[in-house]
């Protein structure tokens, strides 16, 4: 995975509120997303871009607008103001053709959990219009890769925490898609589990795919991505190849000083055993 | 620790008043509405046990009879609406270092702060207003019915607490919400079973002797029984047997002390077991990739198929799409009995005897409302994904083909069921003349409701069991928008299929063959209409109707 952080380090993208060229297109563009529930504002003024072949780590405290963000560019929450862009074409007005384009793994949704693994794999690959023989076949190779061949047929309402993410994944990548934007992958997943799902995720970036994941764990990010963004509030504090957002220090350190520590606490100095 | 869990009661019961100010004007309508209720019928209680003196005898029998219905009926109901007032999980307690013995009378008096235990409360005071005569008895009441309403909440903590220890697998849930719904079923073709009975028992004097008599009969087997024996005290004391009011309170004092003991045992278990057991089954078969594989399914007809396919696994493994079935027959059961019940009422001259049009109406409208029921069914199926819907959303399927895969799994189990019941209903109660224009009307209701319901429910998401829960659990807000959804859409698909309707009443019998074409034809063009509609309007507002989808779920959630 090293080799993909180094080589990704040249091709910083620019922040800068520009309209997205059709020359160097980037794979998502986010142009002033902004959305409110009632009053509170969940996401203001948002410009990121992702660029093509980049495995871009999404992250922020809880609440930030990570997962509203991630719903707006991927044509499931509608935004209030700005636009987004995927392979230039504009998300809202053209749903069909960017939604054939995207892999979603949403997080704390739930799944068609009364149908076994195998048959959900079937219903997404069929819900996307592939040929059946085609949707046999990868949802095969699929529960092979993700280790749940022996769970195929149990429903997944039985399934563990892990293993139901493992099948959400699983739909998300059935139809060979050319970016995806994944809620949380590495939550209440086995470290096995873990490693399995990050080759997954690197092999189809090494040929030229696009991940956007979002995380609560700096290290993981720190690890497997090129590049970064920090969200706190619904705005966007730093953007950019991982290196550069970590400015010398460790992510979580750098996260921490941009996002701002907890409120000052005293010294708790009855909490020892007693 | 009594104080601390009432008082966390009251809080959690406050916090979730205050988190919608529709809810709370529910909650006052409910009742407001309940009190007047209640309230109407203990005064009518009261006078007529004042209005008879030298009725005391029968005044203490129906006391506790009724009481025993009530305590059982709190014993029996969290049976089948499990996962009902959970509240004060026991297993919520777990982390804290407390034992059965300590939570047990804190839990037990904390339904007193729940809505139905304080009607439950209101109506136990009420056994004791027959007796505002008589200081004596009265005050016997009261106590006895501050003993009755700690013997319901006891029996209902005892027995939802021991269930929820056996019903730990998903399994095992799913298998009580389906008998729950059988339950309820029988219980209420069983009412009106049992109302005609005492119609026909109470027609002669010598009949109302017998029922006087079943009375004393149950309520003396009753009052020895943890259900009857609180509400034995009030007859005993009407009736002047102190002797046997002292056995009786006795009795009953045991009964709650073994409860409450009990209740103890089963909390310590539940404390510790707080695990959840996986049942896993098995499925045979890919159900999506047999049905979708057929040939001629192709192109934009697949993922139709897939989402049929999907809904009828569902309407098997779900026991929330089960419930649906005695909802669509329950209507038909009862009007057509009753309707066919009506010629053999006891007639002594043949004016006096209930005229065919009333007979044959009540039938037709039975097997009416059941089409227009099933067809409605359909309204509820997106709540039923609840957020699962979201895969529907991502992978772009159209509105059309979410429509129209819902349409045909329905129709594969609903148009079976209105095909039978529309042949066999006439051809019971002996005119099979009928059989044509009840098919013909009850195809135009059932594809008019289709059609309608397949546009309402891409406009109105409204709260329902969500998945993994019982079938018959109530949600706040539910009777409201649902009644409103349902109201609406049954008003103008019945409204719409009006014209057929009137049509085949007065056809003759080769008009009703031309009545059932035009029904399967212009029934057909609505639900066409309505998958197109509808389908149009799901495209437009599928983020909308997801964020409705979390609110709902995640309201429960929390």
């Amino acid at each position: 995975m090293c080799d993909i952080l180094s080589s990704m380090d040249n091709d910083a993208p620019d922040v800068v509120a520009t309209m997205p060229d059709n020359v160097s297109q980037p794979m998502i563009s986010m142009r002033g997303l902004t959305k409110f529930f009632g009053r509170m504002c969940a996401v203001n003024q948002l410009n990121l871009d992702i660029p093509r072949g980049s495995m871009y780590g999404f992250v922020g405290p809880n609440g930030a607008g990570k997962t509203t963000t991630l719903s707006m560019a991927t044509g499931m929450l509608k935004p209030d103001a700005g636009q987004v862009w995927v392979t230039g074409i504009d998300v809202w007005q053209n749903l069909t053709a960017v939604k054939a384009r995207i892999g979603v793994l949403p997080d704390r949704l739930r799944l068609f959990d009364r149908l076994s693994g195998q048959e959900l794999l079937t219903y997404t690959g069929l819900l996307r219009g592939m040929d059946k023989t085609t949707v046999a076949q990868r949802s095969g190779d699929l529960l092979t890769a993700l280790g749940l061949a022996d769970d195929a047929r149990k429903a997944v309402a039985d399934y563990s925490a892990g293993m139901t993410k493992k099948i959400a994944l699983a739909c998300a990548v059935i139809h060979a898609p050319d970016v995806l934007v994944l809620d949380e992958p590495f939550e209440a997943i086995d470290p096995v589990s873990a490693r399995t799902i990050a080759d997954i995720l690197g092999g189809f970036v090494r040929d030229g795919g696009t991940v956007i994941l979002s995380s609560h764990v700096m290290d993981t990010v720190q690890r497997l991505c090129d590049h970064v963004a920090i969200i706190a509030h619904g705005s966007l504090l730093a953007a950019g190849p991982v290196k550069d957002v970590a400015a010398g220090m460790d992510l979580e350190s750098r996260f921490i000083q941009l996002v701002g520590g907890g409120p000052e606490h005293g010294e708790l100095t009855w909490l020892r055993p007693s | 620790m009594v104080a601390t869990l009432l008082s966390l009661k009251l809080h959690l019961a406050v916090a979730d008043l205050k988190r919608s100010t529709v809810r709370l004007v529910l909650w006052i309508v409910i009742a407001v509405n309940v009190l007047f209720a209640v309230g109407l019928s203990l005064v009518g209680l009261a006078a007529a046990s004042l209005a008879v003196p030298g009725h005391e005898a029968q005044a203490g029998w129906i006391t506790v009879v009724c009481g025993t219905i009530l305590v059982a009926g709190w014993t029996l109901l969290p049976l089948i609406f499990f996962g009902f007032d959970q509240t004060l999980d026991p297993a919520r307690f777990a982390p804290f270092p407390l034992t059965g013995a300590k939570l047990a009378p804190g839990l037990i008096l904390a339904g007193l702060l729940g809505l139905p235990g304080l009607f439950t409360a209101v109506v136990c005071l009420g056994a004791a207003l027959p007796w505002l005569g008589n200081p004596l008895v009265l005050a016997v009441g009261l106590v006895a019915s501050v003993l009755g309403f700690l013997m319901t909440q006891v029996c209902a903590r005892v027995a939802s607490t021991a269930l929820s220890g056996m019903l730990s697998s998903r399994k095992a849930k799913d298998m009580m919400g389906v008998i729950g719904l059988v339950v309820i079923l029988v219980l209420s073709l069983a009412g009106s079973g049992i109302s005609m009975i005492i119609g026909f028992l109470t027609s002669s004097s010598s009949r109302l002797a017998n029922i006087w008599q079943i009375i004393e009969d149950v309520s003396a087997v009753a009052s020895w029984t943890p259900f009857g024996a609180p509400w034995a005290l009030i007859a005993d004391a009407g009736s002047g047997q102190w002797l046997l009011l002292v056995a009786h309170l006795g009795l009953t004092c045991a009964y709650l002390g073994v409860g409450l003991w009990a209740y103890g045992i089963i909390l310590n278990h539940a404390l510790v077991a707080g695990t959840i057991a996986r049942s896993s089954s098995v499925v045979t078969k890919d159900s999506i990739a047999r049905l979708a594989g057929l040939t001629w399914v192709r192109g934009k007809l697949v993922p139709v198929a897939a989402i049929a396919a999907r809904c009828l696994r569902y309407w098997r493994r779900d026991p929330r799409y089960l419930g649906q079935i005695p909802a669509m027959l329950f209507m038909p059961i009862v009007f057509c009995g009753m309707g066919w019940g009506f010629q053999f009422l006891p007639t002594s001259s043949p004016e006096e005897a209930v005229p065919a049009i009333l007979v044959n109406g009540m039938i037709a409208f039975g097997l009416g409302f059941m089409a227009l029921m099933a067809g409605y069914t359909i309204s509820a199926d997106i709540a039923y994904d609840s957020t699962a819907w979201w895969i529907h959303l991502a992978t772009g399927v159209k509105g059309w083909q979410d429509r129209l895969g819902r349409v045909a799994a329905l129709s594969m189990i609903a148009v079976p069921i209105i095909i039978i019941v529309g042949i066999a209903v006439p051809w019971l109660i002996g005119s099979p003349s009928k059989i044509v224009p009840s098919l013909a009307a009850m195809v135009i209701l059932y594809l008019s409701a289709l059609g309608v319901s397949s546009i309402a429910s891409a406009l109105v998401i409204y709260p329902i069991a969500l998945p993994g829960e019982s079938p018959l659990k109530m949600k706040t807000g539910m009777m409201g928008s649902q009644a409103l959804s349902q109201m609406g859409s049954m008003t103008v698909a019945g409204l719409l299929a009006l014209p057929i309707c009137i049509w085949v009443i007065f056809a003759t019998s080769w008009q009703a063959w031309l009545a059932l074409g035009a029904a399967i034809v212009v029934g057909g063009a609505m639900v066409v209409a309505g998958v197109i509609l509808g389908g149009k309007i799901m495209d437009s507002r599928g983020p909308t109707i997801l964020q409705s989808l979390k609110k709902n779920d995640s309201s429960e959630r929390s």
